[in-house]
Formats: C-alpha cells, sequence, structure tokens
C-alpha cells in the first residue's frame, strides 16, 4: 500500500515539469529553516579560533586571533587527550555492548516462550520511565561497595543499562516481532538451531534497527554527563563532557576560548560520522518507525 | 599469552587508570588550571610532612553541591573540601560540617588573625563551620581607553576627591556611551541566575537587599525601588547598560565599568586595553559592597575528621595562605596586609589594591540566605526578566515576588 503511493507520487512529480522558480524558493525557505541549527555550531567553530577577547569583542567578527592557539593549550595545559580516550574507550565497549544485548534480548522477547516472560519485559521498559537521578544514590552504593567508583567501570555499566540500553531492547523486540515466522522456520528445516536461526537469518535483517539502536547507544555514551559527574573524582579519569566543564580559572570562571575549541574537538567525531553515514542512518531510522 | 594481555591491560586501564592508591584523606575542590596544581602541591607537602595520604577530588563548579549531596547520602564524603558561599546555609542546616570552634583556642591557628565580618557566615552563634580561604569583595574594573576617549576622570579620581557616586556612575556611563559608542556600565553577570554577584551591592548601598535583618524579603522595599529605577533609567532611558541577555563582557573591550571580584583581573591579563580597579560607587545608604567567599570544612560523615582539622590547620596557616593568595584575596588580615601579596599581581598596582579592596572591606557584606535560596534564587531571577523590560511595574512584580519568597 505504501509502496504504491510512494509509486504514485513519483509518477506525478515525473510529468509535472520543473520550475526553477520554485525549487529556488523552497531551498531559500530550507536554508532558514536549517539556520538556527547549523549557526550556533558555525559560531562555535569560528570562536574556537579566538581569543577569549575576540569571542566577547566581536562574536561574529571573523578575526580569528588566536588561530589554533586554543587547540594546543587544550592538550597542552590539560589532560585532554587522556580524556579524550576515555570516552573512545567508554564508547568502544558500551556501543557493541549495548547492541549485542538489545538483539538478544529482544529476539528472546519476541520469539521465545519462557515463564515470566512478559513481566520481565514490561520491567525492561519500567527502566526507560525512572529518571537516573532516582536511583542515583543505590546505585552508587553498590558500587562503593565493590570498589569500583572513580573508574570506568560503572560508567560503562549504566550506560548499558541505561533508559537508553532497554529502548534498545524494546525496538529490537518490535522489529522482531514483524519478521514472518515462515524464515525460522525454513531454517530450522535447513538445520539450524536456536542461535543459527537468530544468527544467520534474523540477525542479518536487523541491520538497519541495529544501526538505530547503534545512533542511540554513541549518543547516550558520548553525551554521558550525569555518571560520570557522580562516579568520578580524578581528572584524568573524567570523560569528555565533564572534561568540558573544566577550562576554568582557578575558581572556576570558564575560559571560553578553550572550552569552545575543546568543544569542537567533541563534536566533530560524531558530526563526521553523522555526514559521512548520513544516508544509512536516515534510511535505518525510516525502517524502525523513529523517524519523524 | 598475547590473547590474555589486551584484557588484563583493559581491565586495569578501567579501573586501576590514572589511580593514586588508598587515600588517608579526600580533599574535593572545583579549583581548576593554577590553583588546583597549586592544592595537590600542598596536598603533597603535608604528605611529606605527616606521611598521611591526602587525594585531591575534583568537581565541575555547577555540580559541585549536587555531587557533594549525593556522596553524603550514599556515606561516602570527603573527608574535608571547599564549600561555596551559596551552600553554607544548607550544609550547616542539615548538619554536614563540623564544628571546627575549637580552633580559636588554637594559638598557632590564630583565629583573630581573620576578620569578624569574614566569618560571619561560617558561624552560628559559638560554632564554626568553616575557614574561608577567598574573601573577595566586588571591585569596579573600569576600561582606561574609554573613559580617556570619553573625557572623564578616572573613578579612582573622583573617589579621591570624595565624588563617586551612583549619580556621576550613570554620568560616566551615559558619557561613554555617548562619546564612544560602547556600553557605559555592566553591573550583573552575564549568567541571569547569577544576578546577586553585582545587583546586590547596588541594592544595599541604596538601603534595599534580598532579606531583610528578620530574613523577609526585601526586595520591594524603598531602598531597593530606587536601586532598580536607577538601572532601568540605565538600560532604556540612557541606554547606557546593556539589558540582561545582551552578552557584551568587559573583556571584549567595549564596556565601561564592570562589577566583579578581583579574581577577574585573572582573566584581563590578555586584554587589548588598559583598565584599571577602583571601589564601587556610593550610594544614598553608603557604599556597600559584596564580598564573596569560599571556604574550607570539614565533613560531619568523613571518616577521619581529626586529621581532616590537621589538614585545613595547614591549608588555612598563615604560610600557606599567602601561596593561595595568587589566586584567591585572602582572609587572614596579616596576609592580605603584606606587601608580598599587595605587591603579587603588576596589573592590579598596590595602591589601587589597597583602595578598591582593602579599604572596602569594613563596609563589605556577605549575603546571608535561608536554606530555601535555591529555589528563591530561580524565582527572583524569573522576576527581574519582568522587571528589567521597558515600562515594568516594578513595584507590583516585587510585591508578588516578595509574597512569594516568604511563603517557600
Amino acid at each position: 500500500m505504501r509502496t504504491d503511493a510512494v509509486s504514485a507520487g513519483a509518477r506525478r512529480a515525473e510529468r509535472l515539469p520543473a520550475r526553477p522558480a520554485w525549487t529556488l524558493l523552497l531551498y531559500v525557505l530550507l536554508a532558514l529553516v536549517c539556520l538556527p541549527f547549523v549557526l550556533p555550531i558555525l559560531w562555535m567553530f569560528l570562536s574556537s579560533l579566538k581569543s577569549a577577547q575576540g569571542i566577547f569583542g566581536s562574536p561574529f567578527g571573523l578575526n580569528v586571533d588566536a588561530g589554533l592557539k586554543n587547540f594546543t593549550q587544550v592538550f597542552a595545559g590539560y589532560p585532554f587527550a587522556r580524556q579524550y580516550l576515555n570516552s573512545l574507550l567508554t564508547l568502544a565497549i558500551s556501543v557493541p555492548v549495548t547492541m549485542l544485548l538489545a538483539a538478544t534480548a529482544g529476539y528472546a522477547f519476541a520469539r521465545m516462550r519462557f515463564p515470566g516472560r512478559d513481566v520481565a519485559f514490561v520491567m525492561t521498559l519500567a527502566a526507560m520511565m525512572v529518571p537516573a537521578e532516582l536511583v542515583a544514590i543505590p546505585q552508587f552504593i553498590a558500587f562503593k561497595n565493590l570498589h569500583l567508583t572513580n573508574t570506568l567501570v560503572p560508567i560503562i555499566l549504566l550506560q548499558i543499562f541505561s533508559a537508553t540500553g532497554a529502548l534498545s531492547v524494546f525496538l529490537m523486540r518490535q522489529h522482531f516481532i514483524t519478521l514472518p515466522r515462515e524464515l525460522e522456520e525454513a531454517g530450522r528445516i535447513d538445520g539450524l538451531g536456536t542461535l543459527g536461526v537468530f544468527r544467520y537469518i534474523m540477525l542479518p535483517l536487523s541491520r538497519p534497527v541495529l544501526a538505530t539502536v547503534a545512533i542511540f547507544a554513541v549518543l547516550n555514551s558520548w553525551n554521558d554527563y550525569f555518571n560520570p559527574l557522580i562516579y568520578l573524582n580524578d581528572e584524568a579519569k573524567m570523560t569528555l563532557p565533564l572534561a568540558l566543564q573544566r577550562f576554568t580559572d582557578p575558581l572556576g570562571g570558564t575560559y571560553w576560548n578553550l572550552t569552545l575549541a575543546a568543544s569542537v574537538l567533541v563534536a566533530l567525531p560524531v558530526l563526521l560520522a553523522f555526514l559521512m553515514a548520513q544516508r544509512t542512518f536516515i534510511e535505518s531510522l525510516a525502517a524502525s518507525g523513529t523517524k519523524g | 599469552m598475547r590473547h590474555r594481555t589486551l584484557p588484563a591491560a583493559l581491565t586495569s586501564f578501567l579501573i586501576l587508570g590514572g589511580s593514586a592508591g588508598a587515600a588517608d584523606l579526600r580533599f574535593s575542590t572545583w579549583a581548576g588550571g593554577d590553583g588546583l596544581a597549586l592544592l595537590q602541591q600542598l596536598a603533597q607537602e603535608y604528605g611529606a610532612k605527616t606521611g598521611t595520604n591526602v587525594k585531591v577530588e575534583v568537581t565541575p563548579f555547577a555540580d559541585y553541591s549536587r555531587k557533594l549531596a549525593v556522596q553524603i547520602a550514599s556515606g561516602d564524603a570527603p573527608d574535608i573540601g571547599w564549600v561555596a558561599e551559596r551552600d553554607v546555609p544548607t550544609f550547616i542546616a542539615s548538619n554536614n560540617l563540623a564544628n571546627l570552634s575549637a580552633l580559636g583556642k588554637d594559638a598557632s591557628f590564630n583565629l583573630n588573625d581573620f576578620a569578624t565580618s569574614s566569618l560571619a557566615l561560617w558561624k552560628r552563634g559559638a560554632n564554626l563551620y568553616g575557614i574561608p580561604f577567598s574573601n573577595s569583595p566586588l571591585v569596579l574594573f573600569y576600561n582606561k581607553d574609554l573613559f580617556k576617549q570619553a573625557g572623564l576622570a578616572d573613578p579612582t579620581v573622583q573617589y579621591a576627591k570624595g565624588q563617586w557616586n551612583y549619580t556621576n556612575f550613570q554620568k560616566a556611563a551615559l558619557a561613554i556611551k555617548q562619546k564612544t559608542g560602547s556600553s557605559g556600565a555592566r553591573v550583573m553577570r552575564l549568567d541571569p541566575k547569577a544576578w546577586a554577584g553585582g545587583l546586590l551591592a547596588v541594592l544595599w548601598s541604596s538601603g534595599g537587599g534580598v532579606y531583610d535583618k528578620n530574613m523577609k524579603c526585601n526586595l520591594n522595599s524603598a531602598g531597593s525601588l530606587q536601586a532598580f529605577g536607577l538601572m532601568q533609567n540605565m538600560m532604556f532611558k540612557d541606554q547606557s547598560m546593556p539589558r540582561p541577555g545582551d552578552q557584551t563582557s568587559f573583556d571584549g573591550g567595549k564596556l565601561g565599568m564592570y562589577f566583579d571580584n578581583i579574581s577577574y583581573a585573572g582573566q584581563l591579563k590578555d586584554a587589548g586595553f588598559k583598565w584599571g580597579v577602583a571601589p564601587l560607587p556610593k550610594g544614598s545608604a553608603g557604599r556597600v559592597t559584596q564580598l564573596g567567599q569560599a571556604g574550607y570544612a570539614v565533613f560531619s560523615k568523613g571518616k577521619n575528621q581529626a586529621e581532616a582539622v590537621n589538614f585545613l590547620k595547614f591549608l588555612a596557616s598563615k604560610e600557606n595562605m599567602a601561596r593561595t593568595a595568587k589566586f584567591f584575596p585572602p582572609p587572614r588580615q596579616s596576609v592580605l596586609k603584606s606587601s608580598a601579596y599587595l605587591n603579587a599581581n603588576p596589573a592590579v598596582p598596590a595602591s589601587a589594591l589597597k583602595t578598591a579592596l582593602i579599604s572596602q572591606l569594613g563596609q563589605a557584606r556577605v549575603l546571608q540566605t535561608d536554606t530555601n535560596w535555591l529555589k528563591a534564587n530561580d524565582l527572583i531571577t524569573g522576576s527581574l526578566d519582568q522587571v528589567f523590560q521597558p515600562g515594568a511595574n516594578t513595584k507590583a512584580i516585587l510585591d508578588r515576588t516578595c509574597q512569594t519568597v516568604d511563603g517557600l
């Protein structure tokens, strides 16, 4: 039905002659809509090349008086390289594990029968609804008793078993429910066990949804501020969102030039990753039904 | 073998990376840059002297009290740490700070070296809950180049002649605006929630304030209304004062005058213009400046209170306060008046420091707040947004605000 509608729309578009004026107007309108999103990012890039005086003296001027000095200072005067490594490591562990758990748990909730399955699924969904602040103290006590505070372990575990993790399980379950049972049955006739069906049939059909899960997990990990704030005490152990708050004078006043240079370095990988893979991302979001 | 090496290295990175081993004392701070380096150095020196291993823990200032609250509630409070002025009433009321009144009897510590006014925030009756390490009155930063271009006498010259009052402050701001095109003066910080830093001095100098002596809202008093009237005139009639939300800052060089703590001078080291410091103007109720404070406190739920008190004595000793004075105006009178302190910053001459800072301490006040300050601050921030609008009915807005603040 949906395919028919799309095809009909495409045929109608082919019949209509191109109108350059309308196209131009459309582009102008779209560019205007984009401005509020693009301008702050451009301003951040521009300001990262200015001195503090330049940022406030001429906020929208093009005089990049500091050049790359802010960037060198970010690495020379602060443990930023180490903090970058901490964030990358956290991401490298939490994202694949979140994907693996979401896929396996989602499959189990969708296709396997076991006692308490529905209760367990509702409990998983409940995890999405409890604010992190509410469970912060009991979680902190648990990790303290395990002598794991001031390490990256609670950060990684809480990213995996977070609301984003629960959402990922939900997305995967909803996806697996939509796949025809005949595919599984065909696999079983060919001699595959449960794990084989999951590994060789269901998982390859889930790439778009897995990509969605990956996007959410990456953003959740890269931007996590609350848990590192609560658990990490050493500058060298901090992850990037916390590190951005550490470019200050002795009493806590912000050095905006350094903070903006560091912000560029934090935003850049996510921005580049999205630009390079935007087609896949949008397709996956459309396939999972989360695209607006 | 190689397969085992990677997980082992990863585990040690995740769990141990950067660890300095078990600590005997945990010291919590929001210090950054050189200030943090000095505190770490002091912790090392204390360790070498006493054999006590002190671990310095760092949290960004914006979320410092939030983290401390979680640590205290989880039974993982640090032993000793910095406490910000805004958090002192709450921490004292919730019995989270240890009583340090015994320091008054310790001759070697010499508590009398601290001015009585500098300890007011930290005292409840005879009990003392902290020792300030930073006692920083607001001073006026002024752009000498803009004053020269506008043909105005420096605020220090006007002060020496006894003419430096809010009337002349308003006139100077207007002249700067008209003759240079730059903004004349900014009283409040860029962050709307930090309105108290700057505005309070104007309110107090006009006989108003946030709270009266009975801790009732005083924002709608005659003195407060006079102060708000001055600022509204400067914003909307003269257009010499940036409105809230305007990001014009002093270090950009396009602002004639600005109220801030002396530590702001650190952000002006690369300024492309000449600047100076002067006392704040005098109002109808005197020249009252606001004292910004932060202090050392021992947490009552820490595990090693006795040792924490010893470390506090070490940090707040005359010798070490002379070292931290490089960043924070010292509350110890002996350090404050020493030539070493007065001549420490070549950008601020000793004579200017004496006039703008030391001579003003007698009239300086600390903002005394209630335990519901964070809520009150949010409410007042919202009200000020309405007050600083053209044609605002200030009295009616502030009457409503006070009713709500008193009802908290």
